[in-house]
C-alpha cells in the first residue's frame, strides 16, 4: 500500500513534541550539573596548586566583556568558522547531489571523500596550515576540508531514503530540474542537511580554535595559546566559556529557529 | 486502428473517429523483468470519454498510465494523444509531450508547500501563464470544496482531503487527458464512493478525457462510458465494453448491479477463474 509523503516526511526524524515537562526538563538538568561543578569547585581550588578562585575568575571574565579585543576576537573565530563551515557544507551539497545525479561524478568524488574522512582533522588542518602559512584562507579550507566528508556520507544515506513515488510525480508535471532540486530534493534532504550540519557543528568550532592556536595572533585559540604561555588558568576557563557559549548560540540562536521556520509544516515542529 | 469490438446492451457500433489517445500494438517489459508486462496492447479512447481499465493485480493496467504520461518508455509500438506521436517503436518522439493530469493511488502531494503552492508548480510545469494562477487554483479547488483549505499544509488536511487536492491539481492544469491509478483504492469505503461522485460531478461539466485504472468492476461499471478489460499479465486488451446507463448513475441501481454481474462472470473466466456462482462485488 503506497505511504502518503507527509506520513513518511513526518516520520523522518522521529520527533515528537516532547511537552512543557520535557522541554524544560533538559535545561533544569543542565543548571543542576553546572550549579555542582560551581559547587565542587567553590570547594577543592585551593586545595590545587592550578585552580584559580571561583571569584576571581568571575572577575576576570567580568573585565573581559569590557575589552574591545574580547569582541574582536570572538568576531574573528566566527568569521573563521562560518566561512570554512560555509565552504565545507556548501560543497558537499554539490557534490553530494552531482554524485547523486551520475555514476561517473560517484566515481570520481568516491576515493577523495573516502580518503578525506580518513584522515585525521589534525593531520588535515596542519597540511592546509602548512600550505597557506598565516592567510586565514588555510583556516577555511582546513575547516572545509574536514567537515566535507562528513556531510557527503551524512546526505548521501539520507539521499538513498528519497521518496520515489514524488521523483513520479514531479517528473509527470513536468518540473523543471530547478524546481525539482528546490521545492522536491532540498526540502526532503532538510533533516538530513540539519543533522549533518549538527555533526560537523561543533567539530568544526575545534578546528577553527585548534588553526587559530597554530597560526593566528587572533581569534579564541589565540587566547588559549596565551593562557598556555602564561599558564592563566582564568583566561582558559573565561575563554572556554566563550567558546561553548558561541556553539550553543548558533544553535539555539540561529540553527533552532531556522529549523522551525523550514518545518513549520510539520504537526510537531522541533524545538 | 481498429479498436476492439465489443457487446454492448444497444449494440452500438464502435466508435469511428480517430481516437483521442491511440495505444497501438505497445509492448513493455520492466528491465529486469523475466516477462513482458504487456505485449501488442492496443486501445483507443475517444475525446471526452471516461474510459476505465480493468484488469487483475500485475496485467500491466497501471504500466499504461506510465508510458502514456512519459514515466516509461514502450519497447514496441505507437502512442499518440490528440493526433500527437508521443512515441513509436521504442522511441520518444514529441519534443514537449502534452501536460498530462495524473492522479496516482496516494496524493503524492509536496508536505512543505501549501495546498496553493502545490497547484502553482504543477500550473508552473504545464507552462500556464501566471496571471492565471489563482483563478485556476481556486476555481478547481472551489470545485472540490477546498478553496478554504488554499493555504494549508496538506499535512493538515485528511486523506481524503489530500487526494482531493490531488484530483483538483490534475484538473487545473486544463490537460487533454486526466490520468487516474486506482486513486480511491486507500480510502475508505464510505469516502471512496463519496469520491466517485464528485470525480463524476467534477467531470461532467469540463468533459476532460479520462483514462482511469481499477481493479474493481462496480466501480468500472458506474463510472466508465467504456471498459477495456485486460487479461492476466502479460497484459493485452481482451474487450472494450461499452457502459449504456445514461447520467448521471446511481452506485445502487440494479441494472448497474446487472452490468456488473455479466462482467464479473465473463472476467472470471477471461482470468482463469471457474467460479460461476460469483455475485456482484461491493
Amino acid at each position: 500500500m503506497a505511504v502518503d509523503a507527509v506520513v513518511r516526511a513526518e516520520a523522518a526524524t522521529g520527533r515528537r513534541d516532547p511537552g512543557v515537562l520535557g522541554r524544560t526538563r533538559r535545561p533544569a538538568v543542565t543548571v543542576v550539573m553546572v550549579g555542582i561543578v560551581l559547587i565542587l569547585w567553590a570547594m577543592l581550588w585551593d586545595r590545587t596548586d592550578f585552580l584559580p578562585s571561583p571569584a576571581t575568575t568571575w572577575d576576570y571574565g567580568i573585565g573581559t566583556l569590557t575589552e574591545a579585543r574580547t569582541y574582536h576576537d570572538l568576531a574573528a573565530t566566527t568569521r573563521r568558522l562560518v566561512l570554512g563551515l560555509g565552504i565545507g557544507y556548501v560543497g558537499a551539497v554539490a557534490v553530494t547531489l552531482l554524485m547523486r545525479r551520475s555514476g561517473r561524478w560517484k566515481l570520481f568524488f568516491a576515493p577523495h571523500v573516502f580518503v578525506l574522512i580518513s584522515t585525521p582533522g589534525l593531520a588535515m588542518s596542519l597540511i592546509s596550515l602548512m600550505i597557506f602559512g598565516l592567510s586565514e584562507i588555510g583556516i577555511y579550507l582546513a575547516v572545509a576540508g574536514v567537515v566535507f566528508p562528513f556531510v557527503v556520507v551524512s546526505l548521501l544515506e539520507g539521499m538513498e531514503g528519497l521518496d520515489a513515488n514524488l521523483g513520479e510525480m514531479t517528473h509527470v508535471y513536468h518540473f523543471s530540474i530547478r524546481d525539482r532540486i528546490r521545492h522536491q530534493v532540498v526540502p526532503e534532504m532538510a533533516p538530513y542537511m540539519f543533522a549533518a550540519f549538527r555533526n560537523v557543528h561543533a567539530l568544526a568550532w575545534k578546528i577553527v580554535v585548534i588553526a587559530e592556536l597554530f597560526t593566528q595572533d587572533d581569534g579564541i585559540g589565540w587566547q588559549y595559546k596565551r593562557a598556555f604561555a602564561f599558564f592563566e588558568f582564568e583566561r582558559l576557563i573565561v575563554w572556554g566559556g566563550y567558546f561553548v557559549g558561541l556553539v550553543v548560540l548558533v544553535e539555539y540562536g540561529v540553527l533552532r529557529p531556522i529549523e522551525r521556520l523550514v518545518f513549520r509544516w510539520r504537526d510537531n515542529p522541533p524545538g | 486502428m481498429e479498436l476492439e469490438t465489443s457487446r454492448t446492451r444497444s449494440g452500438a457500433d464502435p466508435v469511428s473517429a480517430a481516437p483521442f489517445v491511440s495505444i497501438e500494438s505497445v509492448g513493455f517489459t520492466y528491465p529486469g523483468a523475466r516477462r513482458p508486462a504487456l505485449t501488442d496492447t492496443s486501445l483507443g479512447i475517444a475525446k471526452g470519454e471516461f474510459a476505465c481499465i480493468l484488469g487483475p493485480s500485475g496485467c500491466g493496467k497501471s504500466t499504461l498510465l506510465s508510458i502514456l504520461s512519459g514515466l516509461a518508455v514502450p519497447d514496441t509500438g505507437r502512442v499518440s494523444i490528440d493526433g500527437e506521436v508521443l512515441y513509436d517503436q521504442g522511441h520518444a518522439v514529441a519534443e514537449h509531450p502534452p501536460a498530462l493530469g495524473y492522479v496516482f493511488q496516494d496524493p503524492r502531494l509536496l508536505p512543505w508547500r501549501t495546498v496553493r503552492q502545490n497547484l502553482n508548480l504543477a500550473l508552473k510545469g504545464a507552462q500556464v501563464d501566471r496571471a492565471r494562477w489563482d483563478e485556476l487554483v481556486d476555481t478547481y479547488l472551489g470545485m472540490c470544496g477546498l478553496r478554504e483549505y488554499a493555504d494549508v499544509w496538506p499535512g493538515k488536511l485528511s486523506g481524503g482531503q489530500r487526494q482531493r487536492v490531488a484530483i483538483a491539481r490534475a484538473l487545473a492544469i486544463e490537460p487533454p487527458s486526466v490520468l487516474m491509478d486506482e486513486p480511491f483504492s486507500t480510502l475508505d469505503e464510505v469516502t471512496a464512493r463519496f469520491m466517485r461522485q464528485e470525480l463524476l460531478d467534477l467531470w461532467e461539466p469540463i468533459g476532460q478525457t479520462i483514462v482511469f485504472v481499477t481493479h474493481s468492476i462496480r466501480e468500472a461499471v458506474f463510472l466508465a462510458d467504456h471498459v477495456f478489460v485486460m487479461s492476466a499479465g502479460p497484459g493485452r486488451v481482451l474487450e472494450r465494453r461499452a457502459i449504456d446507463i445514461p447520467r448521471p448513475r446511481a452506485y445502487e441501481d440494479p441494472h448497474l448491479a446487472e452490468i456488473e454481474g455479466e462482467l464479473v462472470a465473463w472476467v472470471l473466466e477471461q482470468w482463469g477463474y471457474h467460479d460461476a456462482t460469483a455475485g456482484p462485488t461491493t
